[in-house]
């Protein structure tokens, strides 16, 4: 395992940004390090001092960064914007769990300035198509149905990254490669020629890896699909229902930038369509791809 | 010359038009002739020039025009909606 001050080997590129690490990234996409990294994640011996403002769950929120007790026991500080500092604990696996790719991730990014919503988005002919809803409303499956249908590609699925590009266009980036499926979605992913479906230890979904977008490059909002939620046409209740489906919503409210966070909520609001469909509890082949025709086919019409 | 504001977007609510401070997060509601104003200051334009628009779109008084687009760019100005540019 890599002895504290080895350097980074591996590379990896996620939610825009090109990450170096001493530990392989495995739900990030791989990369070279031939380009200089935006993020840097390196072992130390000891962690540095640091002065806590606010302790949340499992971790303290400090004046410079964010103090991270990931539950197999290594200690990750997070000093935004560039540098990840981890300790090991006595049952260092040799690879980070998966929260250091889904909360801890999303506490950087928002320090980072972007946006992390609790939602999966798919690429449409050049355009990203956010869909966000309460947990069980259907995200994921409906993210998985537009991909299997051939018309889309993963952009990002649980995690997404928003951010405003050239100041005024709210715009996706690519997330993890994999998407977490219930295994009766994931094997009509498989049938559909759209990933193979293995195992995570500790979850009862399956990870399956569809086709996706470029890794780097920005995508800008076509729309954002609502599922369950009640309809409305006003801008400002657009904005609150946005801000209830930001990823870990006590974290974003207590890392600072907030205000220029919520400007980029905002702009979604007031500037991107919403679609509202019902939510769906998807089990056979047929709802699969019934689902994905039905939501196509207003997408078509939103788009027309 | 006019110009909107950088951090301010406008949109469409029913036949309505929604203006929105990105900054401080307030939602503003222009009516006609304000709703028009603010589609002209989408380019820079000086004041003289949005009252002969608007005297040409609703046929009125130069002079009483002219004191409404007073008012409005105001009004936009005051809400941090637009602002004078050189």
């Amino acid at each position: 395992m890599a002895p504290p001050g080895d350097g980074p080997r591996y590379g990896a590129v996620a939610f825009g940004l090109r990450w170096a690490s001493d530990v392989p990234l495995h739900p990030f996409a791989e990369a070279t390090l031939d380009e200089p990294a935006d993020v840097t994640i390196g072992r130390v011996a000891a962690l540095a001092p640091r002065d806590p403002v606010v302790t949340i769950a499992n971790a303290i929120l400090c004046s410079d960064g964010i103090r991270f007790a990931m539950d197999d026991g290594v200690t990750v500080d997070i000093y935004p914007p560039n540098r990840v500092d981890w300790m090991a604990g006595p049952d260092w696996s040799g690879r980070f769990q998966p929260q250091f790719f889904g909360t801890l991730t999303a506490l950087l990014l928002a320090w980072r300035g972007t946006v992390p919503i609790h939602g999966t988005a798919v690429e449409i002919d050049g355009k990203a198509w956010l869909i966000c809803g309460k947990s069980g409303a259907g995200k994921s499956t409906l993210g998985a149905a537009l991909v299997a249908s051939g018309a889309a590609r993963l952009i990002s699925d649980d995690l997404s990254a928003l951010d405003r590009v050239d100041g005024a266009v709210p715009s996706l980036y690519a997330g993890r490669p994999g998407m977490r499926l219930f295994p009766a979605i994931a094997r009509l992913m498989e049938q559909a020629g759209a990933g193979t479906a293995h195992s995570e230890p500790g979850n009862d979904k399956l990870i399956v890896e569809p086709p996706r977008v470029a890794p780097l490059p920005p995508i800008p909002l076509a729309a954002v699909i609502l599922l369950g939620e009640s309809e409305t046409k006003l801008p400002w209740q657009k904005e609150a229902l946005l801000r209830e489906h930001r990823f870990r919503p006590r974290w974003m409210d207590a890392i600072p930038g907030h205000e220029a966070r919520d400007r980029i909520i905002r702009l979604l609001a007031a500037t991107v369509p919403m679609l509202f469909a019902p939510s769906a509890d998807i089990r056979d082949s047929a709802a699969f791809m019934l689902r994905a025709s039905t939501i196509l086919e207003r997408i078509r019409r939103l788009e027309s | 010359m006019w110009t909107r504001d950088a951090e301010c977007v406008g949109t469409e609510v029913e036949d309505a038009l929604v203006l929105l401070d990105l900054d401080g997060g307030s939602y503003f509601a222009l009516n006609g002739p304000a709703a028009d104003i603010w589609n002209a200051l989408a380019e820079p334009v000086t004041q003289a020039q949005l009252v002969d628009q608007l005297v040409a779109k609703y046929q009125v008084a130069p002079e009483q025009c002219a004191a409404s687009v007073a008012r409005v760019l105001d009004d936009l100005a005051g809400k941090g909606l637009a602002r004078q540019a050189g």
